[in-house]
């Protein structure tokens, strides 16, 4: 936390310096890394490989789907046995000439879940069902190459898991980071 | 003064029609099938749409058609037999006839816990239209609000956890009435808050809680009620949306 917050004093004062674009129309930047979520309601945490592709649809809006693969969860004597997730939706930036590039996205989603129940001392494997999603990121892109940026998001998701066995809220906050690249699919800069 | 008109002829166009179709309907539907159903509920959507089509010749309007955005959305359905607020997820897409009607298409997937003793599912796909109350909607930073009215068709399944209790399915139709609001951030892009009224039309699902005898534990039962039944919910959408082009018209 400390370093991070070092990075972030550093890249700060880069924005009123800076007024080369790095974000332009037609620009597709994807990134893959791994995730830590925590689910405030069971009282786990979890891993996930996550990637996502974002298109810039102008300057200010670009359209991004993610996808998180349940790894495991790292609680001891977790219910969550699976938890894969999409999602879809849009974001916008709020300094779009500047390398560091602040974000607030809305992406709906739904997620392919499994939860064990406790019964009678053992775990018993339940149901799978699939659970519609709602989620809001907060985070940041900061373009340090024309190729390559890094990556940092927050993510908030709302949804609850549904079978005959038991309803569970899996609700959760998760948090990745990592490097990205990205490239002019339309080839003319704007 | 003349958009507070059509307001007015639409608004009287459509209580006329609504309760013309409901007497229709009661009278009919003890009797007959589900299909009968569909078939008066299609009419009644397509009377939603003869004012619009009115509106829609207009000439000066022409360089507003065929705009076409593509948005997800995320769905809250309340004041169902659940007694809970279920959410869902999905898309939609909007092709605009006009410069103040639009039409919005959309397919929804919500789930909804019943008390802790089951679920229910409900999967929409349907339509609606769209009338801008302001003269110049969709203006960047700048709020336009709408009335809306549709038709949708809808898959329901409600399941109890308890083990003797089977699970209860219905296909039926339904529509919508409702107002909403855009925020246009950019030129193309919009975010919409939506707050609709969905009756349904056709046989009702009812759930309740019964305690078991022999147990003592209480548990959810499912019955299907025979006949017609006007259950509905009111469902409130947060959507974001995004102008891709245009289908015709001037680019």
């Amino acid at each position: 936390m400390f370093y991070f917050i070092i990075f972030l004093l550093f890249t700060i004062p880069c924005v009123s310096q800076s007024d080369s674009s790095f974000t332009y129309k037609g620009m597709l930047r994807g990134t893959a890394n791994f995730a830590l979520g925590d689910m405030p309601q069971l009282n786990i945490t979890n891993a996930y490989l996550t990637g996502n592709l974002e298109y810039y649809a102008n300057k200010k809006i670009s359209i991004r789907g993610d996808n998180y693969l349940f790894l495991n969860s790292l609680t001891k004597n977790s219910i969550l046995q699976d938890n894969d997730a999409i999602y879809f939706g849009a974001f916008y930036h709020f300094l779009p000439n500047h390398h560091f590039d602040p974000l607030l996205g809305f992406q709906p989603g739904i997620s392919h879940t499994q939860i064990s129940i406790p019964f009678s001392g053992l775990n018993e494997a339940a149901e799978t069902t699939i659970c519609p999603l709602t989620s809001f990121v907060a985070g940041f892109n900061y373009f340090a190459d024309q190729w390559f940026h890094f990556q940092l998001n927050i993510r908030y998701t709302i949804g609850e898991h549904l079978t005959t066995a038991d309803e569970t809220n899996i609700s959760e906050i998760s948090f990745n980071f990592g490097l990205g690249f990205n490239i002019n699919v339309l080839k003319k800069k704007k | 003064m003349q958009v507070f008109r059509e307001i007015a002829l639409f608004l009287a166009m459509t209580f006329g029609l609504l309760k013309l179709a409901y007497r229709q309907i009661i009278r009919h539907c003890e009797e007959r099938s589900n299909l009968l159903t569909v078939r008066i509920s299609l009419l009644i959507a397509a009377f939603y749409l003869l004012p619009f089509t009115l509106s829609a010749q207009e000439k000066k309007d022409s360089n507003y058609g065929g705009q076409l955005s593509f948005g997800m959305r995320n769905t809250f359905s309340s004041f169902t037999d659940a007694q809970s607020i279920g959410m869902g997820a999905g898309g939609e897409f909007r092709i605009r006839l006009a410069r103040q009607i639009n039409t919005e298409w959309f397919a929804d997937y919500l789930a909804t816990d019943i008390q802790g003793m089951g679920y229910r599912h409900d999967m929409h796909i349907g339509w609606s239209v769209l009338f801008y109350f302001s003269k110049h909607p969709l203006t960047t930073g700048k709020i336009s609000t709408y009335f809306l009215a549709g038709h949708c068709f809808d898959y329901t399944e409600v399941v109890s956890e308890w083990p003797g209790v089977s699970k209860g399915t219905r296909w039926s139709s339904a529509v919508q009435c409702g107002f909403g609001i855009h925020y246009n951030l950019t030129k193309n892009f919009d975010l919409s808050l939506l707050s609709q009224y969905m009756v349904h039309l056709g046989t009702d699902i009812n759930s309740s809680i019964q305690v078991d005898p022999a147990t003592g534990y209480s548990y959810m039962d499912i019955t299907r009620q025979s006949g017609f039944s006007l259950e509905g919910h009111l469902l409130t959408t947060l959507s974001i949306n995004y102008q891709v082009g245009r289908l015709w018209g001037k680019r």
